[in-house]
């Protein structure tokens, strides 16, 4: 578990899904949604997925062994004092609103 | 026990790939604190790591449930397209053919792992003590993964697009079960290195498993890893190539093949746990030298000098290739001249000195 700080803020989350039997660099690629430009109704799918995903994130997968995934987040926040922040999800744990967000990205126009 | 690298876990506020882009900015002010930063942070991990190396797991056997030697225990399960585990038994170790291709592939291909460490290596099961051998196919919905989670295998079905089944492949079974053994020895850290060394461990008894069931000699074998696993709508050969690596796929769905098959190629990223499915290439590389340049079959002597440096104490959790080479150099003394030859070679043609 950790503790997620507020969403108000943050610009841009960028999810990546690590591990599993093989790297194959086109299916690695991460996913990046812009908070700052998406409809606030994706916004607002994203923050959820997120703070679903916080009970049962922990700070940094040190390497999930024997070939299991896991997701890497980043929330990068706006100015340059302010903290960024990443955590994994282990897919296992992973709620299917995060595991929708990698495998159907929303649209951001 | 948790595993190793549980206790040490890396707690960084500036994600990794972020350190990386700002290190080669080309304004130094930008770059240099970032790669100070980078290089704490190795050393940091470094000394966490060398400071604490874990005891072997060695578990006592358990009378109650102790296998026979020589004798699998199986036990094949069902998720049903959820991700409950294990699932409901479908299949026990004596029983009949289901008729599930899934189930079936599973439950032969656990046995023919168990049968190459029992037959030449005289290990019982993935502990040396016997344990039962579970694995779970149908696992959630068009999942295209396989996995060991510390106790079991789990499977899933692919997505038909992309990936088929992922009990295809002998290959893969033995691959997610060496993890398990792996565990139970040197615990080798899945990150870097020593992830990388314990990724191509794995390749090496999974492709063992396949040919010593095929019947085939190491010059015979196709040194692939995994195929069948992608279906003919991309193309791929298989996920790696031991023999040419960087040369298994290239598609645009997939990418290229990133793996690179000497030293001079190793790829540095924060990826992939530090790239444990990339540089596995380079040490897969070495094994698919050492047996091919010995007559015979690869599991007879270039795999008995590796099985006996993974099972070797004085390999460590966070051993690099060079340190694992050594110990292969020092497990090849038990042979002949030309088997310690061809070892050597083998390392000093992927860059790797030990």
């Amino acid at each position: 578990m950790i503790d997620l700080p507020s969403l108000d803020l943050a610009l841009l989350v960028r999810l990546t899904r690590e591990g599993g039997l093989a790297y194959l660099p086109a299916l690695a690629q991460p996913r990046s949604i812009d908070l700052a430009a998406c409809p606030p109704d994706v916004r607002q799918e994203v923050c959820e997925a997120l703070q679903r995903a916080a009970p049962v994130a922990v700070p940094r997968s040190a390497g999930a062994g024997g070939d299991q995934r896991y997701f890497h987040v980043e929330v990068v926040y706006g100015g340059a004092e302010a903290p960024q922040v990443s955590f994994d999800v282990p897919e296992t744990d992973a709620p299917d609103t995060l595991v929708r967000l990698w495998k159907e990205p929303p649209r951001q126009e | 026990m948790p595993r190793p690298s549980e206790s040490a876990p890396l707690i960084g506020v500036i994600p990794p790939y972020m350190l990386d882009r700002l290190a080669q900015h080309n304004d130094a002010r930008v770059s240099m604190p970032a790669v100070k930063t980078l290089i704490i942070d190795q050393q940091q991990r470094g000394l966490r790591e060398m400071a604490v190396q874990p005891p072997r797991a060695k578990p006592s056997p358990s009378r109650k449930n102790a296998t026979p030697a020589g004798k699998p225990r199986r036990a094949v399960h069902d998720a049903a397209n959820t991700t409950t585990l294990p699932g409901k038994l479908v299949r026990a170790e004596g029983r009949p053919a289901s008729g599930d291709a899934a189930v079936d592939e599973a439950y032969e291909h656990l046995g023919a792992t168990y049968k190459l460490f029992w037959d030449i290596y005289q290990r019982h099961s993935i502990d040396g003590h016997g344990l039962p051998l579970v694995g779970t196919v149908h696992y959630g919905e068009d999942y295209d993964n396989a996995f060991w989670n510390g106790t079991q295998m789990v499977f899933g079905d692919g997505d038909g697009e992309v990936f088929n089944r992922f009990t295809v492949a002998p290959d893969i079974i033995g691959h997610e079960l060496t993890h398990g053994v792996i565990d139970a020895e040197a615990a080798l850290l899945y990150q870097g290195q020593s992830g990388a060394l314990n990724e191509s461990l794995c390749d090496v008894f999974g492709s063992l498993v396949k040919q010593y069931a095929l019947g085939q000699d190491a010059r015979q074998a196709d040194w692939l890893v995994g195929v069948g696993l992608f279906t003919a709508k991309v193309r791929a050969r298989a996920l790696r190539s031991m023999a040419e690596p960087g040369s298994a796929y290239d598609d645009p769905v997939l990418g290229k093949d990133p793996q690179p098959a000497h030293m001079d190629d190793y790829v540095d990223t924060p990826s992939d746990n530090g790239g444990v499915h990339i540089n596995s290439g380079i040490p897969n590389r070495a094994f698919y030298l050492a047996a091919t340049s010995l007559d015979g079959p690869a599991w007879a002597l270039a795999g008995r000098v590796w099985y006996d440096a993974l099972c070797d104490e004085r390999l460590r959790h966070d051993a690099d290739f060079q340190q694992f080479a050594a110990l292969t150099l020092q497990a090849a003394q038990r042979h002949d001249a030309a088997v310690r030859d061809a070892v050597a070679k083998a390392w000093q043609t992927v860059g790797v000195q030990p």
